[in-house]
């Protein structure tokens, strides 16, 4: 499984190949919050998650 | 003042009942929050606007409202079933006026521009918001000024947003956010199951203490409605009651004590 480096504290995580863009993981060694980003090349990168609502609607 | 909250499914099938029970109160001050998102997804189907649901991470399904469907939602909420609704109340001799949260900035609300959702592999994924909305202010000066009146004020869940969209709020948090705005004496949910049900039994009280002990025991949709009763009694509200809106009349059943009464 592909590695990317965690933006918080630099270890490694686990993302599978078939992750799509927005996906959300929590690096376990550090407890962030993490968003896949891919940008129009198709390179994969990890950011911090926003504080992300949930959806309310009717 | 009463908060009264009533579910599309209840209002299907029961509008009569509902409203006749309503209109028996109507010199106490009372406001009547409708849903009705069963009726918007029949209308955007004849319209062709294809509905989407997404599920949030506690497992509840909600409508993922595009620009096209919001146009839909506030049609059917803002003007069908509200003047519907409006108009049935006169007719039971009470005077009424219906108000979307757009009107006198009722309900302004913060649009929620990412959400999150559990996708169709069971991952979590962060991705563009709809126009759904948490309310963050209600006009209660408005409401007061018309019940001071004598109106019933019938609010449909569409709210003002803060750059001036309109936006989808559920009915369970309009009511919860008015109700706590009010410092109301009540607030009711009316919903199509007689209250919150624990292995079939018919729970009496809930506790604000005790609302997340009972989250993995009652369905996502229940577990909503309580929280949102929950949050409008720690703000002042003296009692919320969730009860069925099927019988012949709501109000007065709860008043003889039907239903789930969530208290400090």
């Amino acid at each position: 499984m592909p590695k990317l480096s965690c933006p918080v504290c630099g270890g490694s995580l686990d993302i599978p190949e078939d992750a799509l863009p927005g996906e959300l993981f929590e690096h376990e060694e550090c407890g962030a919050q993490l968003e896949l980003e891919v940008d129009d090349q198709g390179s994969r990168r990890l950011k911090e998650a926003e504080e992300i609502a949930e959806d309310w609607g009717e | 003042m009463m908060v009264v909250k009533a579910g599309g499914r209840a209002l299907e099938s029961n509008m009569e009942g509902i409203l006749r029970s309503i209109s028996r109160r109507a010199g106490r001050g009372l406001v009547f929050v409708h849903g009705g998102g069963d009726i918007v997804t029949r209308f955007e189907e004849a319209l062709g606007v294809e509905p989407r649901f997404v599920v949030s991470p506690q497992g509840i399904r909600s409508r993922l409202t595009t620009k096209e469907e919001m146009e839909v939602f506030n049609m059917v909420m803002s003007g069908k079933l509200n003047k519907e609704i409006v108009a049935s109340l006169h007719r039971l001799g009470v005077g009424a006026v219906g108000l979307s949260g757009v009107d006198g900035g009722l309900m302004r609300a913060q649009r929620k521009k990412r959400i999150v959702i559990v996708d169709e592999r069971g991952r979590r994924r962060a991705i563009e918001g709809g126009y759904t909305g948490s309310i963050k202010e209600v006009n209660t000066k408005l409401i007061e000024t018309l019940t001071g009146m004598g109106y019933i004020v019938v609010v449909a869940p569409v709210a003002l947003g803060y750059e001036g969209e309109l936006l989808n709020v559920d009915a369970d948090q309009a009511a919860s956010a008015i109700a706590s705005a009010l410092k109301a004496d009540q607030l009711v949910i009316l919903t199509d199951v007689e209250g919150v049900l624990v292995d079939g039994e018919l729970v009496k009280e809930i506790r604000v203490g005790e609302v997340d002990k009972l989250g993995g025991k009652i369905g996502v949709g229940m577990n909503r409605k309580v929280l949102m009763c929950a949050r409008s009694v720690e703000a002042g509200v003296s009692r919320a009651v969730i009860a069925s809106g099927l019988v012949d009349d709501p109000l007065e059943n709860v008043e003889k004590g039907a239903g789930t009464i969530i208290t400090r």
